[in-house]
């Protein structure tokens, strides 16, 4: 097991090379750089910043420059924000993470009964209410059921604020202070639980139907056993296999998965900073948020991996 | 079973021309007696209609400023309002579909050429070639696709690309990033379809590898495509409203569906003028919904295995 973990993470190093030259790449075919934005600034300062900051010199130098940062876990400086690359992201990330982490806690507590309940209830009323609820909830916009939220609860019931994530000049701490944010999370949060929620029950369903039709559940069946504990017992938990893997590529969207929820609510988490980094052309920063992404992503495969072997002594990692 | 087919209408005689094999007809069979999909394919038969043929039949130009009648709610006369402009909304949103479904089917067609080709290249030669393919599969696959969507589309701004044009781009990027899952099914399935008995015909025949690949392995993959592209038209308008919502899309004066949504600015707009926001929201809806409704109906009816 130690043996695959340490060859998968020595695989992920080439992967993320890729990346950072194709994202590198990028933008490389956008004209300009940081300081062509910038009013305000004699030509010469500007020769002489870009002279710093290695912008004067050929693209693969510069990924060069950034690559060899990078390793010593240095990811530049944002040119927007100022500060360090890694202090931008730090300090955004986390608000993202614990919305997604909340959503996600809610999302498998609301799937998984949901998609049991459809799948041993096939064809039932139950089934196709939660199925075209599903359905629904996969096909629609995220920024579409934000608005409708904001309309419905903001403006017509007046009950959750629109934006942000504490009350304006508020000092509350502690408890108070929790509450507080808990209140501004309640709109996205319910955004982000109604979009995701759909593919995880999906998920549930059929394969809680997969393994309902397997052979060991009708020997289950013959021996006389009741059907809670056939179903509960025996089959939901082979059923939680492919589940448990699903979580793990989940963890990517823990930090990513709501860019346009946040911006919508204004919600000051990474999603917000990746569109201003974007619109104010801050490539570092750019950059770092992509690669973190992908790191994640990369993470995110290997759990999934791991947990699945953990989880189901059948598969054996070579 | 197939003696009791009938020749009918002209949609079968469409999809014929596509599959032209006893398959297909047997598929398109059992998707009509699915009453679910064939909703779906009506509800998205009726929006593509309107979306081609409204605008040609709307006594409105869809750039048309009436400044003298903005903001006006649904009447007769304009049956979704006027926007901020006082230019048709309906019209506007017709146009709107043109832009988001083309967007939606272009950008899934470009991911099946891309992903097809290279997913029967790496599976039908294997070693290096699969090695190299599937190295960038795994590069491709763990791009952030929003926030790397939302770069080109930035760069698109800067690069200057002229209104009209940007769909193309957009289709562009959403579908060179969007092509390495259907790259993963169609090699996975080359490997098995690789070992069967008529592959070992064709090498007896001594045909060549490009008559092999295109005639006998990428046929056989056929149902894997269509189902991968069918749901990938969904995700694909997602896409492009989400990064249109955001500003870095389709920008005006041409519409599009999550650009015209983006229209909602300000509170004001948003409680006061739900016209002008909640029209084009309901057709992505709509359209994704029919769209997953049609891709679920096509893997039942193209995989009898599935359908218990």
């Amino acid at each position: 097991m130690r043996q695959y973990i340490i060859r998968r993470v020595l695989a992920m190093i080439p992967i993320l090379l890729g990346i950072s030259l194709i994202i590198f790449m990028i933008f490389a075919m956008a004209p300009g750089d940081a300081l062509s934005g910038v009013a305000h600034m004699s030509v010469a300062t500007k020769t002489q910043l870009r002279h710093q900051m290695h912008l004067d010199q050929p693209k693969i130098v510069q990924y060069l420059y950034w690559l060899k940062g990078a390793i010593h876990g240095d990811l530049g400086t944002s040119t927007f924000y100022k500060k360090s690359v890694s202090s931008v992201i730090n300090t955004y990330i986390w608000n993202s993470f614990y919305l997604g982490l909340l959503s996600t806690i809610a999302v498998v507590i609301i799937a998984i009964p949901i998609g049991v309940v459809a799948a041993t209830k096939q064809y039932s009323m139950f089934d196709s209410i939660s199925s075209i609820f599903a359905l629904i909830a996969m096909s629609v916009p995220d920024f579409f059921v934000g608005l409708l939220l904001i309309s419905l609860f903001s403006m017509d019931l007046s009950l959750f604020p629109v934006s942000g994530m504490e009350t304006m000049g508020s000092n509350a701490t502690g408890i108070a202070k929790i509450l507080d944010i808990m209140y501004h999370m309640f709109l996205p949060f319910l955004v982000l639980t109604i979009t995701s929620v759909a593919g995880i029950m999906k998920y549930m369903r059929s394969s809680m139907l997969e393994v309902i039709s397997e052979d060991y559940i009708r020997t289950a069946r013959s021996k006389g056993l009741r059907e809670k504990v056939v179903i509960y017992k025996h089959a939901l938990r082979n059923a939680l296999i492919p589940i448990i893997t699903l979580l793990g590529f989940t963890i990517p969207g823990l930090f990513s998965g709501a860019i346009i929820t946040e911006q919508i609510f204004s919600w000051p988490g990474i999603g917000p900073v990746t569109l201003l980094a974007v619109l104010n052309r801050d490539y570092p920063l750019c950059m770092g948020i992509n690669m973190i992404f992908a790191v994640l992503t990369l993470l995110g495969n290997l759990i999934a991996d791991i947990t699945y072997a953990v989880v189901d002594p059948r598969i054996r990692l070579k | 079973m197939e003696s009791k087919l009938q020749p009918s209408n002209e949609l079968e005689k469409k999809y014929e021309k596509e599959v032209v094999m006893s398959p297909g007809k047997l598929a398109w069979k059992r998707f009509r007696k699915n009453k679910v999909a064939m909703t779906g394919l009506v509800i998205l038969t009726i929006i593509i209609l309107i979306s081609i043929l409204g605008p040609i039949l709307s006594p409105y130009n869809m750039a048309a400023i009436d400044l003298s009648n903005t903001t006006a709610p649904p009447s007769l006369s304009h049956l979704l309002g006027t926007d901020a402009s006082g230019r048709d909304n309906l019209t506007r949103v017709m146009y709107a579909g043109r832009i988001s479904l083309a967007v939606g089917f272009l950008s899934v067609l470009i991911q099946v050429v891309i992903g097809g080709a290279l997913g029967v290249i790496a599976g039908y030669y294997g070693g290096i070639i699969d090695s190299i393919i599937m190295r960038l599969v795994d590069i491709f696959s763990c791009l952030p696709t929003l926030p790397m969507l939302m770069m080109l589309g930035a760069i698109m701004l800067d690069l200057k690309v002229r209104p009209e044009n940007k769909m193309y781009f957009l289709m562009l990027i959403i579908g060179l990033l969007s092509w390495p899952g259907l790259c993963r099914l169609i090699r996975g399935e080359i490997l098995s379809l690789r070992e069967k008995e008529y592959m070992q015909a064709t090498e007896a025949l001594g045909l060549k590898d490009r008559r092999k690949m295109l005639k006998h392995l990428l046929p056989n993959t056929a149902a894997t495509i269509i189902v991968t592209a069918a749901l990938g038209v969904g995700s694909a308008i997602l896409t492009e409203s989400g990064l249109s919502f955001l500003g870095l899309g389709v920008t005006v004066p041409t519409p599009s569906w999550g650009a015209l949504v983006q229209s909602v600015d300000d509170m004001d707009t948003l409680q006061n003028y739900p016209w002008l926001w909640m029209p084009a929201g309901i057709c992505i809806l709509l359209t994704v919904v029919s769209v997953n409704l049609i891709g679920d109906g096509l893997r039942d009816a193209l995989d009898p295995k599935h359908n218990s």
